[in-house]
């Protein structure tokens, strides 16, 4: 394998590797929101009501 | 699915919307397309097609959907218009977010279900012994109609319609089931898939036998990723990467707003799109890039790959490559493969049956196993001609008009309703609002002009396709005054199927004709059963419209 394929391959996969990493790791490591939101739909119905009017 | 549905945890969501991104085309499009287009020097305009165009459109298609959900929208037409609510037209533009769906359900289902009977058929050891050949007419009489003696593939129909009774199982649970079968189905495609990469980045020169001598799997790697930077100067090229980002993500579908509808207003979007689309980033340039050219280079040798790199390898070859690896393992290897295919397969296709279940309850008051069994009924009908009809070309002209011009055209409007008519200081705000992490300000400036740009250009590059894709020959006719050579694979030049009726004129063999004559036939009965369904959804939205301004009045 030729030297400037090795380069392009490994920076690319890298690159992709660690950026997938990264933010995967942020969103696991963010505040979790959704669980607590199994209720959201109760404000959903509540916004879509304003939003009649509003329209 | 019921009005209080919601995804139950963040990485639910963000394996869904992977799961929905991650397909077929990141195994087996992508590696074709880089060796079709130069090899290293494509993964260059790729990548940038990717910070350009499509990170951008997830942050767009994202946030709408989110926009959307606050007023209890869960589908692209009514979506769109909470957009601009004061312009009817873009509900009929969201038609697209939901045709889309159900027309590419419609094949998208029918491969599903190959890879479905080749895990069956590799369990079973059906490919032991046979030959490259021997597998590639394996698949060949797989499809055809004509090798029953009564015209119907039953295999193949059967594995249809489990997978179509599949798909629609899993939709009556809602979002919940679409959520299990993705934490389920994500870790093990890409658990299959390091397993394969690391075979096919260590296969070396073990493959080689007397018939190719000079099988390497690294000659395979080493083409893929060799720079060949004089190809960046071909807009095919940047037309391809354009394409392939576009498609690997499922941009334009309508899905991923519908998916990003069910969370909280207040949620975060900027970090889940970033997190969604590089996890599908490392399963194409990582997993797709090592596994089939590399290992089919390893056994059948580059210039082998060079000529038969298509989409057709993962079902007429790839089960012949894994005969080599000794009973066990081509066993294991194969219901890895095509395991990996089927997870990659019904992640996407459960995403496209929400739109249409989205809309149907929220206009409709259907409920989860209503609107799912709809789809299923939906997706059987218009999924049997390609399944009967498959050698008549009904399934490329789905795939054509459903799987690659409305993405395009939904796409364009969508990025120019988000950055120019709801505006770009809402928009910036819609992306930002609730954000774990900041998006750079220099995408203000790239959304607004430069992702509809580049769309245009993929819009008006498939309309104008020039003669043999050669755009630096076309531009030197045209200069010269000779006109602008168009391609068959053009837009304009597939409306008048131009490619079958040079075929049609250029031969006298009436066996050869009456083919021909079929495939047309067929192909215009395709034209219309996608257009009725268009018609179709836009009546349905045209009748949620009414009702809704009765009710607001």
């Amino acid at each position: 394998m030729t030297i400037s394929a090795l380069i392009l391959m490994i920076s690319t996969m890298s690159f992709v590797v660690v950026a997938m990493v990264y933010f995967f790791v942020r969103v696991l490591t963010a505040p979790e929101r959704l669980e607590a939101d199994l209720l959201d739909g109760q404000d959903r119905d509540e916004m879509k009501d304003s939003a009649a009017v509003e329209h | 699915m019921s009005t209080k549905e919601a995804w139950g945890s963040r990485v639910g969501l963000i394996l869904a919307m992977a799961g929905n991104a991650v397909g077929l085309g990141n195994f087996l499009r992508f590696p074709v397309q880089a060796i079709n287009n130069g090899g290293g020097a494509f993964i260059i305009p790729y990548l940038i097609c990717f910070f350009l165009m499509g990170i951008p459109l997830l942050w767009i298609e994202w946030s709408s959907g989110r926009y959307g959900g606050k007023f209890g929208n869960h589908s692209a037409p009514f979506i769109l218009n909470s957009l601009d609510p004061k312009r009817s037209v873009w509900k009929y533009v969201g038609v697209f977010g939901i045709f889309t769906n159900i027309a590419v359900a419609a094949y998208y289902c029918y491969i599903e279900s190959w890879t479905m009977s080749y895990m069956m058929h590799s369990l079973a050891g059906s490919f032991r012994g046979m030959d490259q050949s021997e597998v590639a007419d394996f698949f060949t009489r797989y499809v055809d109609i004509s090798s029953t003696s009564t015209a119907i593939p039953y295999q193949a129909l059967l594995f249809f319609i489990c997978c179509i009774i599949l798909n629609t199982y899993i939709l009556t649970s809602g979002l919940k089931g679409v959520e299990r079968v993705a934490k389920i189905g994500m870790p093990l495609l890409i658990l299959f898939g390091v397993v394969l990469a690391i075979r096919g980045l260590t296969l070396g020169t073990s493959g080689a036998s007397a018939q190719h001598p000079d099988a390497d799997a690294i000659a395979g790697l080493n083409f893929l990723w060799t720079p060949q930077f004089d190809s960046l100067m071909r807009p095919k090229v940047w037309l391809a990467a354009a394409g392939q980002v576009f498609f690997t993500l499922s941009l334009g579908m309508g899905s991923i707003q519908c998916y990003a509808s069910y969370i909280r207003s207040k949620d975060d979007v900027a970090l889940n799109a970033a997190s969604a689309g590089f996890m599908n980033e490392f399963v194409e340039v990582v997993l797709g890039s090592s596994i089939v050219i590399p290992i089919a280079a390893g056994y059948l040798g580059l210039d082998w790959v060079k000529e038969n790199a298509g989409f057709g390898m993962a079902f007429q070859t790839m089960p012949y490559l894994f005969s080599n690896w000794g009973p066990v393992l081509s066993i294991v290897a194969g219901f890895m493969w095509f395991g990996l295919l089927f997870f990659a397969g019904i992640t996407s296709s459960l995403a496209m049956g929400t739109p249409w279940m989205g809309f149907m309850r929220d206009e409709f008051n259907w409920t989860s196993k209503q609107g799912a069994w709809s789809f299923g009924a939906l997706v059987l009908v218009l999924g049997l001609p390609t399944v009967l009809f498959f050698q008549h070309g009904v399934f490329d002209e789905y795939d054509y008009w459903a799987g690659t011009v409305s993405l395009v055209i939904f796409a364009l409007v969508e990025s120019i309703l988000f950055a120019w008519v709801f505006g770009m200081d809402r928009g910036w705000y819609e992306i930002n609002s609730g954000g774990d992490i900041k998006v750079p300000n220099v995408y203000r400036f790239v959304i607004k002009f430069i992702t509809p740009l580049l769309l245009l250009f993929v819009f008006f590059g498939s309309v104008f396709t020039p003669f043999e894709n050669d755009w630096i020959a076309a531009m030197d006719q045209l200069t010269a005054g000779n006109g602008w050579p168009l391609d068959n694979s053009s837009l304009i030049r597939q409306l008048g199927q131009s490619e079958i009726r040079q075929q049609m004129a250029s031969t006298n063999d009436p066996e050869i004709l009456d083919h021909l004559y079929k495939r047309l036939t067929y192909s215009n009965g395709a034209r219309v059963l996608l257009l009725s369904l268009f018609i179709a959804i836009s009546v349905l939205v045209f009748v949620a419209a009414k009702k809704r301004s009765k009710a607001e009045s």
